[in-house]
């Protein structure tokens, strides 16, 4: 349209001089078209609401129904609108969605289309851009881009059949009615003062409320709290390509645990790991107290479906500092690929501790532990994953 | 459409797009012939201006074959795929038989003893075939005749995806704008001749000339439709490229969009003043020559204003004054009256200077948003230092009137406006649905920790829909270190009472709503600092 102008301006001078009032007509309909084009191009897009409707979480292999609506808040028609929603290959392929719409004045648009988790990972879903232009191709093409979403595929989880975990506990379930260990981090309630509890435990402000002395009533338990720690420095996992395939495995390995432990076992599980946030793509400490239920386990795989490896090595650091923080008698789950000295030396002090250490080591490509007999004659459980079945079958090494 | 090999490419391999056999053979054609008639029109207007005995019916006929000729002789071409010689031979073909054509009808107009005896004449003298009306006929055809030809040929390669169909707009425009260019002239010219005389061509001060000229408003109407027939073949064989489908009953609703859209601007454009006695020149004259007239008035009633004391003092004091008084300044001088107008004076100068207002800021918007749309041309034409001081001269001018204007609605008297008391901020008291006294001990755990959600959010510390409590949590000690415990004992509470079988009993409660005051008074900006908690 570059010589537009140039025509409106040799017309509007031909009317001057030949001085005739209809081709001023003409003049005024070719600028109206130009203006009127422009204006109602430029509010089209504007006036346009949309909404993205997606779960926020799937699981692996589940299809994800994306539903998009338009409205155009407008009495302006949309003669023609390009929809492009992009998204990660993974979830599907071609990485877009692509649909013509006309939209009439005041009117709604409702398309849906399906994703499928595939892969953990986290997930951007969109930007959506809306393209539109004119019915005269007197305005260039206009586009408007609307935020993304966000989706997280929960990692693979596999059944275990049967989980053998070292503990000190005598008894098989928890919670017990037997005052063996009270945790004074878990506030239950609060009782009338009997002769002979500690002064420590009255609770000043509720006794202050009340009038009456009272103290802190805490959950007898027997400390069978289940501490996952993942090691996510991909060096610790060999050569690059061995590394991702490894660590999925461990994801898988750590995400497998912890559902049976909270879902069959009814145990209380935490988690611990350095590993890089897609979301702020940062490495970040992720820290889980162990609880149990339901909201603790999607807590967990939620982790454990956005961390990706790290290039740092802080795993055995990272592991001293938070086991001091432990329950005593907690089981402390190593998920790591191969043994060190150090890793031994850790083993080792945690078992001293008090604590009941597990082993777990990834290797999905054969290799030939040689300090595995030190291991077990330290009287370390430990297991070795090379793939899902031995995520399923779960054998401790004898 | 059958499509032979091109360039090794079996034809099941080509692109195709789907097309309308109504649009392609019956629609284009005919909007096609249509403005291309509306020119001849205006020719034959302009001839008989100068001829008012010729007719120009058959020439009008012999205009309207060529062109349709032409557009199904291209048609067929493509079709029917030959080898050059066999292209040549089909055109020297069509172009005796046009020619031929031409002259038959040229013949048809004239009386029948005098084309009989012309045509015995060229029998024995071949080259008096070759007149100059014949001449100017058969060039005027060849010109209309390459215009369809270049028009429908246009229109094919829009629908070839493998050709740039940028260009192929271009040249459709190009084609459209200079055919009206020359219309417009044409009809222009003819309008005044027919109106005021050949004589007033020349003459810039004769009145504006009214009336409808259809054949120009048909082309352009015609020519616009076009154009949106042109976006959306465009649009059609891109989507077809990019494997979309278009919605349903699309074509259609471009149709009836494109219709209403220009029916619309049409009435508007016709509603607009478009009538003046003044030209431009005269009106710009006749303001500036007022204002100066204004102006000399003032400035000589200024002088009359000063020296008229003086001189009073003078006669005071005993020095000789002119005996007569000085005149007061004339009147500023009043616009001549306009020739030829049948309406007062003040209302044909009133009417063109409303004219003038009107088209030259209609224009003047026109082209700031088309410079504003095209960055590029507007950068280029800054380079131009007399445009630059121009747009800078106008941008101050602008700025200049909308400070003036904002001055002058502050003096205007304001409307007092009715003082509405801000919405009481939440106190987190109970809603209407839950009445904490008769909610359960569970509930009320929910409730004390939900309000401080509320709060926080109020206070500014906003939490991601995505944070379960145990993640925000430290986002709250962070901001209120002195209530850590009790943050961390609400939250937990909360956690046991959402999703635990736990039993709850009033004391538990009790002992949480007061760590959800303490919590409150953190929020609110102080600690309770006479209790502290375990």
């Amino acid at each position: 349209m570059g010589n537009f102008i140039v025509f409106i301006l040799i017309l509007f001078v031909l009317a001057a001089l030949l001085r005739i009032d209809f081709f001023f007509t003409i003049v005024y309909l070719l600028i109206g078209v130009y203006i009127v084009t422009r204006f109602w191009t430029r509010r089209m897009l504007t006036r346009l609401t949309f909404k993205r409707r997606l779960p926020e979480r799937a699981f692996l292999g589940e299809a994800i129904t994306v539903t998009l609506t338009l409205e155009n808040l407008s009495i302006l028609p949309v003669p023609w609108l390009l929809l492009n929603d992009s998204f990660s290959p993974v979830l599907s392929t071609p990485p877009f969605y692509r649909q013509l719409v006309t939209l009439p004045g005041k009117g709604r648009h409702t398309t849906r289309y399906t994703l499928q988790a595939r892969r953990r990972g986290y997930y951007q879903i969109g930007p959506l851009r809306l393209e539109s232009s004119d019915l005269l191709a007197i305005v260039p093409h206009i586009s408007r881009q609307f935020e993304s979403s966000e989706l997280i595929v929960y990692p693979k989880i596999l059944p275990i059949t049967q989980l053998l975990l070292p503990t000190t506990s005598p008894q098989v379930i928890l919670p017990t009615p037997l005052p063996l260990f009270r945790d004074t981090t878990r506030l239950t309630g609060v009782r009338p003062y009997s002769q002979g509890d500690n002064f420590r435990h009255i609770h000043w402000p509720a006794t202050a409320a009340t009038g009456q002395l009272l103290v802190k009533q805490f959950q007898t338990a027997i400390a069978r709290d289940n501490m996952i720690f993942l090691n996510m420095d991909r060096a610790d996992y060999g050569r690059p390509g061995q590394a991702d395939v490894a660590i999925e495995l461990a994801i898988v390995a750590a995400a497998s645990l912890a559902n049976h432990i909270i879902a069959i076992e009814q145990l209380p599980v935490g988690f611990n790991t350095t590993a890089v946030d897609p979301l702020t793509e940062r490495q970040q400490t992720f820290r889980l107290s162990p609880g149990k239920g339901q909201n603790q386990l999607m807590q967990l795989l939620e982790i454990l479906a956005r961390i990706e490896g790290t290039e740092a090595s802080t795993f055995l650091e990272n592991l001293r500092r938070e086991s001091v923080q432990l329950a005593w008698g907690a089981t402390v789950i190593i998920i790591t690929s191969v043994e060190s000295d150090a890793l031994l030396n850790m083993a080792l002090l945690l078992k001293r501790a008090g604590f009941q250490p597990a082993l777990v080591f990834i290797q999905p490509a054969a290799y030939n532990y040689p300090r595995l007999r030190q291991v077990q004659e330290l009287g370390i459980m430990s297991f070795v994953v090379t793939g899902e079945k031995d995520v399923e079958a779960w054998h401790a090494i004898p | 459409m059958a499509r032979h090999p091109v360039d090794g490419l079996d034809p099941v391999e080509l692109l195709e797009v789907n097309r309308d056999p109504w649009i392609d053979n019956f629609f284009r054609p005919l909007m096609i012939v249509t403005m291309i008639m509306c020119l001849n029109v205006s020719i034959v207007n302009l001839v008989r201006q100068i001829n008012p005995n010729w007719s120009g019916i058959y020439f009008l006929l012999a205009m309207l074959i060529t062109t349709v000729e032409g557009i199904y002789a291209y048609r067929l071409s493509l079709r029917y795929r030959a080898s050059a010689d066999s292209r040549l031979r089909f055109r020297l073909a069509e172009a005796v038989v046009l020619i031929v054509l031409i002259k038959l009808l040229n013949l048809l107009q004239k009386p029948l003893m005098e084309a009989g005896a012309e045509l015995q004449a060229m029998w024995t003298t071949p080259h008096l075939f070759f007149t100059t009306e014949f001449y100017i006929s058969v060039t005027l055809a060849f010109l209309a005749w390459a215009m369809a030809t270049a028009t429908i040929a246009d229109f094919e390669n829009l629908y070839d995806p493998y050709i740039d169909n940028r260009l192929t707009l271009q040249s459709l425009l190009a084609r459209f704008f200079w055919g009206g260019t020359i219309l417009v002239l044409i009809s222009g010219i003819t309008h005044v001749i027919a109106q005021s005389g050949l004589d007033s061509l020349i003459n810039l001060r004769r009145p504006s000339l009214g009336g409808v000229i259809f054949n120009v408003l048909i082309y352009f109407a015609v020519g616009l439709i076009l154009l949106s027939q042109v976006n959306l073949t465009r649009l059609l064989v891109r989507w077809r490229l990019q494997d979309l489908t278009p919605p349903p009953h699309f074509t259609r609703n471009w149709a009836k969009y494109g219709l209403v859209f220009l029916g619309l601007i049409m009435v508007i454009a016709f509603l607009l003043p478009t009538h003046y006695t003044l030209g431009f020149l005269r009106i710009a004259g006749l303001i500036f020559q007022t204002i100066i007239g204004v102006i000399a008035f003032l400035i000589q009633l200024l002088i009359i204003l000063i020296t008229v004391p003086i001189l009073w003092i003078l006669t005071l004091i005993g020095f000789e004054t002119p005996t007569t008084p000085p005149a007061l300044p004339p009147p500023p001088p009043v616009a001549p009256p306009p020739s030829g107008g049948t309406f007062p004076p003040w209302w044909e100068i009133l009417r063109s200077l409303l004219f003038w207002l009107v088209a030259l800021g209609v224009l003047g918007y026109f082209i700031k948003i088309y410079l504003e749309d095209h960055a590029d041309t507007l950068q280029s034409l800054k380079k131009f230092k007399l445009f630059d001081g121009l747009v800078r001269f106008l941008a101050m001018l602008w700025r200049s009137l909308r400070g003036w204007a904002k001055t002058g609605l502050a003096l205007l008297p304001t409307r007092k406006v009715s003082f509405k008391p801000p919405k009481p901020i939440s106190t987190g008291r109970v809603r209407n649905w839950l009445n904490l006294r008769q909610a359960s001990a569970r509930q009320r755990i929910l409730y004390y920790y939900l309000n401080i959600l509320t709060r926080a959010e109020q206070a500014g510390l906003h939490r991601r829909q995505s944070q379960t409590p145990y993640e925000y949590e430290p986002n709250l000690q962070e901001s209120m270190p002195a209530v850590e415990t009790e943050i961390h004992d609400v939250t937990d509470t909360f956690v046991r009472a959402r999703y635990s079988p736990d039993k709850f009993s009033d004391q538990d409660v009790a002992l949480i709503k007061k760590e959800w005051q303490r919590i409150k008074k953190a929020l609110r900006g102080g600690v309770d600092k006479g209790e502290t908690l375990h």
